[in-house]
């Protein structure tokens, strides 16, 4: 009797235990083998080419910025058009279409968020 | 003709629950306006336990035989007579052939954001060790002198997760499974209360106040491929668990594929809303007095309160030990929360920790731990399974 309480139990502990250490290994493993995967066929892209045209160097490296600038200035639109939207709908009534978000700064908070919003909550 | 008047009248009484009913059909009519009471007023778990209550006051009254078995008659003149069955017994075939659990699972699966577990997999680790409960209490039910099948599915009580709790229960110990089942979902209720104190207990207030390092964000590909190699991970090393494993799993990939959406509302809603109230009426079908009026009963229900305090204490202590380990970025508050009552015990360690540093806010780091145990408990679960089943 004693025999299979002491049993059930180790088994039990160790395969929860073993089966979400291999799961969480495998998870960890994630990015890198996705990582490694599109280095690689970043890597073949750029043999190819550089077989091809002899000054890719240059147009890699401004391509690769204007990529990278592209998505930043993809995201900063994206950014802008939420915040411009939030503005919008605490103006409610008062919003018209002349107003236009130029540059925004992130100001860091002097206390947190749920703070400011309950204080706000129970002045209004 | 008057005669025959008075007889209608006498049958019509005979037949009457008010005459038939004995005190413990009382009494169990009794336990379940309290269960209605604490479901309605007090909101514990309503969604399970109004069905369940109310499963159980009609399974109670006599002369319903809502949970009759059906059964063919043989006739004087030979001929045969099919007698059906009772509404409660047709309905409850879902759970005692193990259908509605993980039903339910599919649609907690599909309602379930794996996202800060995949970002954080070291809270694998912390769902495993809250698991932790569910075998403690599996050797405390044996030493009260419970078969190891009831003491497998009285364990299970320590992961803290409806379905599992009950598919466990309707194959290894179905004359308990109203016990458990009331004991576990009141005990997620409970989650709120009973969890704090163990927390702070183990704890140090340094220890507490670590503010863990933003998650990083975590690709489409790999919420896809997640539920994928979960099945086949756990499935291939315990086929028990698979049913358990595999619904949720399916759920999650409903949701993260992004193609399927009809599939994935319909699994988190409608499907969700339907086998629970099936599932809530059979369990509570199954409590009959006989059943339910035992010392066994009060035995399961302590022995639920000591495997969430076990599983409580365990995920924090590896906390602890990751805290340790990780060089102080690991805040072990969020090891309680691997006793997957999901959300419940995530918000617990948010609020535990809120309470000693107002600006930290570890919700989301909360749930990769919480998920985890759903995951651990059904592992665990299958581990019973294999054993007892």
């Amino acid at each position: 009797m004693k025999n299979i309480i002491l049993n059930v139990t180790l088994v039990g502990i160790s395969v929860v235990f073993l089966s979400l250490i291999a799961l969480s290994f495998l998870v960890y493993l994630y990015p890198k083998i996705i990582s490694f995967f599109k280095r690689k066929k970043s890597d073949t892209d750029k043999d190819i080419k550089k077989a091809k045209v002899k000054n890719p160097i240059k147009e890699d490296i401004t391509s690769a910025t204007e990529k990278q600038s592209n998505d930043n200035d993809i995201e900063d639109e994206e950014l802008i058009a939420v915040i411009t939207a939030a503005i919008a709908a605490s103006m409610g009534h008062e919003y018209s279409s002349k107003v236009k978000v130029k540059s925004f700064k992130r100001v860091n908070a002097s206390s947190p968020v749920w703070n400011t919003s309950g204080r706000y909550e129970s002045l209004n | 003709m008057f005669q025959d008047f008075a007889n209608a009248i006498t049958n019509l009484i005979d037949k009457s629950g008010y005459v038939n009913i004995d005190l413990k059909g009382l009494l169990m009519i009794f336990v379940a306006c309290v269960l209605i009471y604490l479901a309605i007023v007090k909101k514990y778990e309503p969604l399970l336990l109004v069905p369940i209550a109310f499963g159980m006051i009609l399974t109670n009254i006599p002369g319903a035989n809502l949970m009759a078995e059906p059964f063919t008659e043989i006739l004087e003149d030979g001929s045969e007579k099919l007698n059906t069955g009772g509404l409660l017994w047709y309905l409850s075939r879902g759970v005692k052939w193990g259908i509605f659990p993980p039903l339910i699972f599919m649609g907690v699966g599909a309602m379930t954001d794996f996202g800060p577990l995949i970002a954080n997999p070291k809270a694998l680790l912390l769902g495993a060790a809250a698991q932790l409960g569910i075998f403690a209490t599996f050797i405390g039910a044996s030493a009260l002198g419970f078969t190891s099948a009831q003491a497998g599915a009285i364990a299970i009580i320590g992961g803290a997760d409806g379905p599992t709790a009950i598919y466990v229960a309707s194959k290894l110990a179905p004359g308990m499974l109203g016990a458990i089942a009331i004991a576990a979902y009141s005990y997620m209720a409970l989650v709120p209360i009973i969890q704090p104190p163990i927390m702070k207990a183990l704890t140090t207030k340094q220890e507490r106040m670590v503010k863990m390092d933003q998650l990083r964000p975590v690709t489409k590909l790999e919420r896809v491929l997640f539920p994928i190699i979960v099945t086949l991970l756990v499935s291939l090393l315990i086929p028990d668990a698979t049913a358990l494993v595999g619904m949720l799993m399916l759920g999650n990939l409903f949701k993260e594929s992004g193609v399927v959406e009809r599939l994935n509302k319909t699994a988190q809603n409608e499907l969700m809303n339907i086998v629970t109230i099936l599932l809530g009426v059979s369990v509570g079908a199954t409590a009959t007095s006989d059943n339910f009026l035992t010392l066994e009963t009060l035995g399961i229900i302590g022995l639920g309160l000591v495997a969430f305090g076990i599983g409580t204490a365990g995920g924090t202590l590896l906390g602890k030990l990751m805290y340790i380990l990780s060089g102080k970025k690991i805040n072990p508050l969020i090891g309680s929360a691997g006793v997957s009552a999901v959300p419940m015990a995530a918000r617990v360690s948010q609020k535990v920790g809120q309470d000693e540093n107002p600006s930290n806010f570890l919700l989301m780091h909360a749930m990769g731990p919480n998920v985890a145990g759903v995951i651990g408990s059904a592992v665990a679960a299958g581990v019973m399974l294999s054993f007892f089943a």
